[in-house]
């Protein structure tokens, strides 16, 4: 045993400057350029567009921003916009509770299969949704010739038409997250309740609501979100939002400028409902207890079969209403031999873009999840924050930036491949970081120390083992990206080449114009090819999730 | 030559010294144990000698190479450190055989890793996958992955925790056997003390991240350098006395003192195994047996001094028990010499059992009284 005395000067090692040592480079192994110069880059390319926006709209300076937007018909389309924002959400929450609780706490027949049904309208694009609700209630629709009237009250149109469409489709944001939360519950606490001479229904009102209420907010601010940002559904429909607003703006009137002034106004209203958001996440705590039990289930007696017959004709509304449509129409399209050639063509060119661009994601996504998961600091954090602007933007305001970005900064490449590519990159790059992220943080960087202990170098490390065992998060997350591409509307709608087809634009272009059959293969080509993946990636996980889960 | 040298060792984490000013060698082919209460710095002491964390000042030295120190770092994958996790961290993707190899290079790499399966008890496993062994089994195959490459020095972080008693106890002999075979030479670190002192050849203990005691187990425990590791080690009692001329005279009777306090008034420090009954005399202390607390191998007698004090007796399950309540006599074991240190401020006259300040489970635990019931007031 030695007792040295000698004490060296305090030196930073490797020379780490004060810079390093702020960003949290001094201790532990700093993060190699190679994850950080591609994660940087890839968080400035993402926000690159919005800057072209910015520029856009603000060429003629703040005050002639001002005066565009500072009219009545922007007032208008605000009101219009919030009033439908304000009907969906309350809808949403409306239907969401009850069956949520139905399918959790009740003796219900057949529990799970609602269960999963009630999430299913997620797969459902809100275009294919809408194109099915004009199909139905619409003029010339399935109601008019089956009820023989000679006009039904005009409701799939306007608002009650962009209300229903959205409301019914957006409803799981808030349903899933309340499954979890009610099966995640300590049972204990109602259990006390009920020792505590309280009954049944006083319990759930006292005890159970009171813990649903930051979970539902939650959902309801991504309902809202979502309504904000839709625009497909809203445009097949012709309820005249925000979204739609830019759109003619933009296609049918060409003033450029007019639409990036009003889609700034859109970011702003997101950037206030993003803020709620994060304001609410950060009071969000899941309980990390396992509930020791299952829940007691509550018998529903003498209203088992009207809440069965309920929920049963909720199901046929949301999900076999849009399944019927596009299957019914599909079905006459085949044996009209109806665009075959042209749906295929369609087919094919939605799975090579989405495929290119999932690709591209999850190998982008990458630096990004391995640097903010292994090297927290306040770079990595803000680099990731950033490489989220383009998930948290309506898709029709990144599609309008790309359009500003790419005829001003890259005119050869304006509606072509790599562009189209490149905004689904933008738009969808997060849920990739999500997933890999995720997987990351399931392996413990023992894995990885006891490897570089063994004395294999980071990059063969990463490759070895770190790669391996993320696999499936990094498939899951470029599934996902894929999935969404498949179904994104506005983006390539304004981006796509001319003459290339997906079977998005195809959907969107045939149903707006009433084309009820011509909408319909492609319609049900794509929800062959993404609700099953859709359902294994979103839905069973989320339904299967219990808040303790540990990796 | 020391196999491993640190010297005057920080690891800082913000303004908190985890590692503060440790110097301590590692001889070759021994096996030392670093214990301490959780967050006592061990493990940031182990990571940086594997070259995980950087250290603020300090060099470590690996078989006479500078490592770590002002002016130098070198990479963990350059440092020939092999290390063993809590939980393994075997590579899930990978079957044992290529766990084993995965630190390998060159030629005859396949029949090296299975003599090194054999070496930790496991030649047929090769072709499993790590999810199809037990808990103990992956230790080991950890272990032989971490000896594969021959490695200068193997850290052992906390291995065998993560499993259950029964279980532990025979995979710590088990390892500590490999590793001599393998003549490694190791750095084990643990908050289990009976564990240290079980496996090591010398043990460090540590607290508030500065090192408080090195030396052989039986050192450690019988003659701690201060009342902080005794208490750390938690067994026993300190009872009042004063020192003269070698002799320290206490209300149990009059033993030979072996410092650090050499004149005037200490503490004693008494183990449970050091008391006795002084049967059918007068000499000795007078007292009452109270109801004993049974550990199986041996028992705790609790005896209540006349006069007030209580004390901790150690007997083994066979030897014949005093009645409860029934009048006793107990003096201290008049061979051996007692370690007396400096009265502490939490002192309570004249008799204050030690409780164990780690998470240790050393075999014998002081009798708590049962925390009173409080209730929230509504």
């Amino acid at each position: 045993m030695r007792q040295a005395s000698e004490i060296h000067p305090d030196d930073t090692p490797k020379g780490v400057g004060w810079l390093g040592a702020r960003l949290g480079m001094g201790r532990r192994r700093r993060a190699p350029a190679m994850l950080v110069v591609p994660a940087l880059a890839t968080a400035a390319v993402v926000n690159l567009p919005l800057v072209y926006l910015g520029i856009r709209a603000s060429q003629n300076g703040f005050d002639s921003w001002l005066d565009a937007v500072s009219t009545p018909f922007v007032g208008g389309l605000i009101t219009r916009t919030l009033l439908l924002v304000i009907g969906v959400v309350a809808l949403a929450i409306l239907v969401a509770v009850p069956l949520a609780w139905l399918v959790t706490r009740t003796d219900l027949p057949g529990r799970r299969l609602w269960a999963v049904l009630g999430a299913m309208p997620l797969v459902f694009p809100s275009y294919v949704s809408a194109y099915a609700l004009v199909a139905v209630l619409g003029p010339r629709g399935f109601a008019q010739s089956w009820l023989r009237v000679e006009r039904l009250p005009d409701i799939a149109y306007g608002y009650s038409g962009a209300l229903l469409t959205l409301a019914l489709f957006t409803y799981p944001y808030i349903y899933l997250p309340l499954v979890g939360t009610l099966r995640s519950l300590d049972p204990a606490l109602e259990d006390s309740s009920r020792a505590l001479g309280v009954g049944r229904w006083r319990t759930f009102f006292a005890v159970v609501l009171p813990q649903l209420r930051l979970p539902i907010l939650a959902g309801a601010l991504l309902v809202a979100l979502y309504t904000l940002s839709d625009f497909g559904g809203v445009a097949i429909v012709r309820y005249n939002t925000f979204t739609l607003a830019v759109y003619n703006a933009y296609t049918s009137l060409h003033d450029r400028t007019m639409a990036a002034s009003l889609a700034v106004v859109l970011v702003l209203l997101t950037l206030v409902l993003l803020a709620l958001e994060a304001f609410l996440g950060r009071r969000n705590r899941p309980t990390r207890q396992r509930p020791s039990r299952p829940p007691e289930l509550i018998p529903l007696g003498r209203w088992r079969w009207p809440v069965l017959a309920g929920i049963g004709s909720w199901s046929v509304l949301t999900v076999g209403m849009p399944l019927g449509v596009v299957t019914y129409w599909g079905i006459r399209g085949l044996f009209a031999g109806r665009d075959l050639e042209r749906a295929g063509n369609a087919v094919i060119g939605s799975l090579t873009v989405s495929l290119i661009a999932a690709v591209c994601a999850a190998v982008l996504a990458l630096p990004i999840a391995v640097w903010s998961v292994r090297h927290r600091n306040q770079l990595s954090r803000v680099t990731e924050r950033l490489s989220y602007a383009g998930y948290a933007l309506p898709g029709l305001v990144i599609a309008l930036a790309m359009v500003f970005f790419a005829t001003r900064a890259v005119p050869m490449f304006y509606q072509t491949l790599p562009i189209l590519v490149l905004a689904y990159v933008i738009r969808f790059l997060p849920e990739a970081t999500a997933s890999t992220r995720a997987s990351l943080t399931a392996v413990a960087p023992a894995f990885e120390e006891a490897a570089r202990s063994l004395g294999q170098s980071p990059w063969r490390v990463l490759r070895t083992v770190t790669l391996p065992m993320i696999l499936p998060g990094i498939t899951a997350g470029a599934g996902l990206v894929f999935l969404t591409s498949m179904k994104e509307l506005p983006a390539t709608l304004l981006l796509q080449p001319t003459g290339y087809r997906t079977l998005a634009t195809d959907i969107w272009t045939f149903a707006s114009e009433g084309f009820y059959t011509s909408a319909s293969l492609p319609a049900l080509a794509l929800l062959i090819a993404t609700a099953p993946p859709l359902y294994y990636l979103t839905i069973r996980p989320a339904l299967q999730r219990r808040t303790s889960r540990q990796p | 030559m020391s196999q491993l040298a640190i010297d005057n060792l920080v690891v800082r984490y913000g303004a908190v010294d985890a590692v503060d000013h440790v110097s301590f060698e590692v001889a070759e082919g021994s096996l030392t144990a670093v214990v301490g209460p959780s967050g006592c710095g061990k493990t940031s002491l182990l990571r940086a000698i594997a070259g995980f964390e950087v250290p603020a000042r300090g060099t470590i030295h690996l078989a006479g190479e500078l490592v770590a120190g002002p002016k130098r770092w070198v990479a963990p994958e350059k440092r020939r450190v092999g290390m063993v996790f809590q939980q393994g961290a075997l590579f899930p993707h990978l079957t044992v055989l290529d766990n084993v190899r995965y630190g390998l290079r060159g030629k005859n790499v396949k029949a090296h890793a299975r003599a090194v399966l054999e070496l930790v008890g496991l030649p047929h496993h090769g072709d499993r996958f790590p999810d199809e062994l037990s808990g103990g089994e992956q230790q080991r195959i950890a272990l032989a992955r971490a000896l594969a490459p021959a490695p200068r020095l193997v850290l052992l972080d906390e291995p065998f925790s993560s499993l259950d008693a029964n279980l532990r106890r025979r995979l710590r002999d088990e390892v500590r056997e490999v590793l001599r075979q393998a003549e490694a030479t190791a750095l084990l670190v643990t908050h289990d003390l009976e564990e240290a002192l079980s496996i090591a050849d010398t043990v460090i203990v540590m607290m508030g991240g500065k090192v408080l005691q090195a030396g052989s187990p039986a050192m450690i425990y019988h003659r701690p350098a201060s009342l902080d590791v005794a208490r750390f080690i938690g067994d026993g009692q300190l009872v009042r006395c004063n020192v003269a001329r070698g002799r320290a005279r206490s209300l149990l009777g009059e033993v030979s003192a072996a410092g650090p306090v050499t004149i005037g008034d200490g503490v004693l420090l008494v183990r449970p195994e050091d008391i006795e009954f002084c049967v059918n005399g007068v000499a000795g202390r007078p007292g009452t047996a109270k109801e004993e607390v049974f550990y199986g191998h041996d028992r705790i007698q609790p005896v209540e001094l006349d006069g007030g004090g209580l004390l901790h007796l150690r007997l083994l399950s066979t030897a014949c028990l005093p009645k409860a309540e029934s009048k006793v006599r107990v003096r201290l074991r008049p061979a051996g010499s007692y370690r007396v240190f400096p009265d502490p401020a939490d002192f309570e006259p004249p008799i204050t059992l030690l409780q164990p300040s780690g998470l240790g489970s050393s075999g014998v635990r002081p009798i708590e009284p049962a925390p009173a019931l409080t209730l929230p007031l509504p």
